[in-house]
């Protein structure tokens, strides 16, 4: 006496166990596809990272104000031709060179910031 | 910041001397407060973009009624280098192009002295050109 899977009850032990193979092929190609996705992922993101190391974190403590590199003064030595600069005017933009009031007129240089 | 509390003075100065004298206000990087418990460190976040800081500084001057030009020095600060100027310095260029004046940091005492100042535009000034 033979059984297939059409004969036997629906939903019965037997009739479960007649699908058991096809659960398990589904299975196995559902963890194969898990797999396959972390592993692409973790490939990329070697990419990602190999020749971009990470930033550092960003810091909330502001940065250190110090005097610039360079300086080679502490004070303007009176007598001596001022340093040329052309710095942008903020409220145009347009460039003002120092040099241009050489001449004409004298000039009040006052350097600072709000703090 | 010295010049921020004698801007009066300076307001006063251009007003009587501004038609004979070119003032130039550089806008330089920010120094600290004195200490961490006196206020913020700054009013501009040093990572923040150029712009952005030429846009706050440019509001603030329009809002306190700045009377002079304001030029900025940032990125390399070159000019800030070359004058010695962090985080203050005021200096007086005669019209030969020559340093005639030093007036330092300015954070000794009062701050700038004014008369000496304008005792020094004054000399720097052809003698009736005023008139």
């Amino acid at each position: 006496m033979s059984y297939s899977a059409h004969s036997l009850r629906r939903g019965s032990l037997a009739w479960w166990f007649t699908r058991l193979p096809a659960a398990v092929v589904l299975a196995g190609c559902l963890g194969a596809a898990i797999a396959g996705a972390v592993l692409v992922e973790g490939f990329l993101n070697y990419r990602r990272t190999a020749h971009h190391p990470p930033s550092p974190p960003v810091t909330t403590k502001p940065a250190t104000y110090m005097p610039t590199e360079g300086w080679s003064v502490d004070k303007v030595s009176v007598g001596t031709q001022a340093a040329d600069f052309c710095l942008p005017r903020l409220s145009d933009g347009q460039a003002v060179r120092l040099s241009d009031h050489r001449g004409h007129r004298p000039v009040v240089l006052v350097f600072s910031s709000f703090t | 910041m010295v010049f921020c509390g004698q801007l009066d003075r300076f307001q006063d100065l251009h007003r009587r001397y501004g038609d004979h004298v070119a003032f130039l206000f550089v806008y330089i990087a920010e120094a600290p407060h004195p200490t961490p418990e006196s206020g913020p460190f700054s009013k501009f976040d040093p990572r923040a973009p150029l712009f952005e800081k030429q846009t706050a500084v440019r509001a603030i001057l329009e809002e306190v009624g700045f009377p002079f030009p304001c030029l900025f020095d940032g990125g390399e600060r070159q000019v800030e280098k070359a004058y010695a100027a962090w985080p203050e310095r005021l200096v007086i260029v005669g019209k030969d192009g020559n340093v005639q004046f030093d007036g330092g940091r300015g954070l000794e005492g009062e701050g700038w002295g004014m008369d000496e100042i304008e005792k020094q535009l004054l000399a720097s000034l052809a003698p009736g050109s005023l008139h």
